[in-house]
């Protein structure tokens, strides 16, 4: 798909009757293996193409979407989006698409040696992953993994002038471990790394996903408490990505968020800072521009404990008055890019040996919800904290908490940091937090 | 059509004479609507179509998968060279070589009933249905803060077929309808949640009125306001067909599927074994007609069968893929299923749910003299050793045989096996009809559900 077809199609689907026209195209080429059952077992290669035409008719949208580029489809893709906007009722909030403005520049986006890597390569580093954890200890399998590279190209335009065209490459590797003994199964361990550019320790994963499904072998119970909560990386990010979605200018609108009225207040604790940074070097979700074609850029959400902005797109800028700050996910909806949470300056040892009686959780499964704040799940792959030591790794228990509650009681962040799919965070102590075991 | 078949014929052929063993190409075609309305206003509504083929090629005992979007033979023969390469050095890789279990080359074309084609409903018609579902739920109270009523209907043709002889048609139409509500006072936050669906036609509508289901869900959101918060511990309790169904799917049936058993999960090495107690017995089914997950044939040609997976509580059978089936001795089941076209087959659930006792479901309630009625699942999780964790959306304490107080945020956890062989009393009500998208790794839909039990688990709530 070039330009000069993209004009095209706008000038067509104004001529037939559109207020405004936005396009968006993406491409990819994609390798994925798979591990199941102990081997490699798919192996993958995926050639994708969607064209996304919305039109804009007296302020009633229409979307239509498909993967067949010929000049036919496309015609009877403009009819069908016109037709699904004069059916639709009236958006009143609706004010207009966004103007072109200057993109900023990303790097380490795009690896060439992603891009040109062979399907052999890539097996290769899976057939790693299952060498470095079946030598780690037989007890220890891979039940299922999947390591995938990709490369795609994403093209945004409008009616308003707006055309950008950006391209990326990414590298990711999950993979899922179980221990077995004699009759014992452990709880199954996940792991991940994932990257923009070719950067990715398989070693290191390997290692770290076997002691853990080892751990949770030998797994006791635990009576019910309160005490400190200490997050692991995912759990942190999992944490920080539902206070955030709370700042989402979509959210704050329509009432859902608890934060709506929140700017310029205390919402959490003082040693908390959190940048969302759509345009971090290398970042999972850096790009020059978001769903409509508005500028990536840097956005303090929270600091030093304070609420300091919303993320919004042009829609819900608009309507709150305020500036887009490149977190469409969508024309009418927002989210977080990358997300840096500022570090503390506490090693892991420094914050379990203040515990008097908690937990720290690797992995938690279950609800963090914004609306209120409700955290309620299990935690998996845990660790009983008594008297500033791990005294051992914990069977399943249930977490209760509130998200609002417990950003106010964090009483501790590591130096050393993670990203997780895009969220960089370190690890966090929280306080006063509700263990329900049997 | 026979343009596609004559293609997929030549890619056939190509392959085999390029030194595959065995080679499969799929294709298909699909088209939906989705229609998302909130708070009076249409959130989001758009018209997708997708078509692609996906290549499957087995060379020395390994697999290599190949999609495209554009159907030419110029880029068909690059998926398939692609395909034949990646499975050549993966074979090098391998150890143990895949093998398929046999299974009689079928020759067939289905489609899924269907009464009224969605497509035959203006998108006005059904944006006007979800507004006035939207309204009831909004007018029913103050109180109700947000709303989220979601339409989806597609219909799919695929193509299957295999250098054995294979050629299978299936023509499928699903429909879909969930409406979330979540009301408000002050501090407390109450969601309720339903959906419908089926592998029908727009008649689901028809004959499920959203607007009347709407008011249901608007009105256990309110009332669910002032319910109490339980104090958690283990329990009696009664399961309603839905939240039983979840944990049927969610906690036991992704252990009984064969890729898993192989690599370790709790029901490994335990065909033989009580697993359940004795009044419980699970079938993975295929069918009934107009079920969420209505499969005739899988997506390597296998003609769908019942797989009994427990029997009176003894574990009798797994869910298998061709190559499952072939590692295992066993008969392959029609449980290997891919997202699209784009994505390999993998063991997958279809309608899964626990066969029906002889209690009558209000002769459970009356004979438990204390313990918990639990209606309803809205989310959770579970885990390969069968532990799981689940929000319920409806419950009450249970005391004498009445149900006597209501309550909410109630979540229930334990090990599936502990909780099967717990059941004491199975009822003669069995629902299937609880549609839901199930994702390992890829998305299909599914469906399932059971009769009203009584079982012994771990209830959590604030303390």
């Amino acid at each position: 798909m070039e330009e000069s077809r993209i004009e095209k199609i706008i000038k067509e689907a104004l001529k037939e009757g559109a207020d405004e026209v936005h396009i968006s195209y993406t491409e990819s080429e994609s390798y994925s293996v798979t591990i199941n059952i102990g081997e490699i077992s798919d192996v993958t290669w995926r050639h994708s193409r969607g064209l996304e035409l919305i039109v804009i008719k007296d302020k009633r949208l229409g979307i239509a979407t498909t993967n067949e580029l010929t000049d036919e489809s496309i015609n009877n893709l403009i009819k069908r989006a016109l037709s699904l906007a004069k059916s639709s009722p009236k958006n009143p909030w609706w004010e207009k698409l966004p103007e072109p403005k200057p993109y900023p520049v990303v790097s380490n986006v795009f690896d060439k040696r992603i891009k040109e890597m062979t399907p052999e390569e890539i097996m290769e580093l899976a057939s790693m992953a299952l060498n470095e954890v079946s030598s780690y200890d037989r007890r220890v399998a891979l039940r299922s993994g999947v390591v995938n590279s990709s490369v795609f190209r994403r093209i945004i335009s409008n009616s308003n002038g707006v055309y950008g065209e950006d391209e990326g490459t990414s590298i990711s590797m999950a993979l899922v471990a179980v221990a077995r003994e004699g009759d014992k199964v452990g709880s199954f361990v996940v792991g991940h790394r994932e990257s923009r550019i070719f950067n990715i320790d398989v070693s290191s994963l390997a290692k770290e996903i076997s002691e853990k499904a080892l751990d949770s072998l030998n797994a006791r119970s635990v009576k019910s408490f309160k005490g400190s909560l200490i997050m692991g990386y995912d759990v942190a990010a999992s944490f920080f990505s539902a206070l955030i979605n709370a700042t989402c200018g979509d959210n704050v609108w329509k009432g859902r968020s608890p934060l709506s009225n929140k700017i310029g207040k205390v919402i959490a604790s003082e040693s908390l800072t959190i940048i969302d940074d759509g345009v971090k070097p290398g970042g999972y979700h850096t790009a020059k521009f978001d769903a409509e074609g508005s500028p990536r850029r840097k956005t303090i959400v929270i600091e030093g404990g304070v609420l300091k902005n919303f993320l919004h797109n042009t829609y819900t800028a608009n309507i709150l008055k305020a500036e887009p700050t490149g977190n469409a996910t969508s024309l009418l909806t927002v989210g977080h890019t990358n997300l840096d949470i500022r570090p503390g300056d506490s090693t892991l040892e420094e914050l379990i040996e203040s515990v008097k009686e908690g937990i720290l959780v690797e992995r938690f499964s279950g609800n963090m919800r914004f609306e209120d704040g409700l955290i309620s799940g299990v935690a998996k792959q845990a660790y009983k904290i008594e008297n500033g030591k791990i005294v051992y790794p914990v069977r399943e228990c249930m977490i209760y908490g509130n998200i609002y509650q417990m950003a106010r009681q964090i009483s501790g962040l590591t130096k050393e940091r993670r990203e997780c799919y895009g969220i960089i965070t370190p690890i966090v102590r929280v306080d006063n937090v509700t263990i329900v075991g049997r | 059509m026979s343009y596609i078949k004559d293609l997929i014929e030549k890619g056939i052929e190509y392959a085999i004479k390029k030194g595959a063993d065995f080679v499969e190409i799929r294709y298909q075609k699909a088209q939906s609507t989705n229609i998302v309305v909130r708070k009076g206003a249409v959130e989001a509504s758009s018209l997708s179509t997708i078509r692609g083929i996906g290549v499957r090629v087995l060379v020395n005992g390994s697999w290599g998968y190949a999609s495209l979007d554009e159907i030419s033979w110029q880029l068909l023969e690059r998926a398939i060279s692609n395909a034949y390469r990646m499975a050549r050095a993966s074979s090098k890789l391998r150890k143990r070589k895949i093998r398929l279990a046999y299974v009689k080359p079928a020759k067939d074309r289905v489609a899924s009933k269907v009464k009224i084609r969605p497509s035959d409903i203006s998108v006005e018609e059904k944006m006007k249905m979800l507004l006035e579902v939207d309204k009831t739920i909004r007018e029913y109270s103050d109180r109700i803060k947000d709303d989220n009523v979601v339409y989806a209907d597609s219909v799919s043709r695929k193509i299957y077929m295999n250098s054995e002889g294979a050629e299978i048609e299936v023509n499928t139409c699903r429909v879909r309808c969930g409406i979330r509500v979540t009301a408000r006072e002050n501090d407390i936050i109450s969601p309720a949640y339903e959906v419908i669906g089926g592998t029908k036609g727009y008649e689901l509508i028809y004959d499920k009125d959203p607007v009347k289901l709407g008011v249901k869900v608007a009105k256990r959101a309110v009332d669910l306001l002032h319910a109490d918060v339980p104090k958690g511990g283990l329990m009696t309790a009664v399961l309603d067909n839905s939240i039983l169904g979840l944990i049927v799917h969610e906690a036991f049936g992704h252990t009984a599927e064969a890729d898993l058993v192989l690599s370790g999960t709790i029901l490994t090495n335990k065909i033989g074994k009580k697993v359940a107690s004795d009044m419980v017995t699970i079938i993975d089914s295929p069918g009934p007609e107009g079920a969420y997950g209505w499969l005739p044939y899988d997506d390597e040609g296998v003609k769908g069968r019942d797989v009994v997976i427990v029997k009176e509580g003894i574990l009798m059978g797994y869910m298998h893929s061709r190559e499952t089936a072939f590692i295992m001795g066993a008969e392959p089941t029609g449980n290997a299923r891919a997202q699209s076209y784009a994505h390999p087959p993998l063991v997958r659930m279809r309608n899964t749910y626990m066969a029906p006792g002889d209690w009558k479901p209000d002769e459970i309630i009356q004979e438990t003299k204390e313990g918990i009625y639990l209606k309803g699942g809205i989310g959770g999780q579970s885990d390969t050793n069968g532990e799981f964790m689940f929000s319920v959306q409806e419950a009450w304490y249970i005391r004498n045989g009445e149900l006597i107080r209501p309550l909410r945020g109630v979540t229930i956890s334990g090990n599936a096996i502990e909780v099967l062989k717990s059941i004491d009393a199975v009822g003669n009500d069995l629902k299937i009809g609880y549609p839901g998208m199930c994702g390992k790794f890829q998305l299909v839909p599914v469906d399932g559900g059971g009769p009203h039990i009584r079982c012994k688990v771990l209830v959590g709530g604030k303390r």
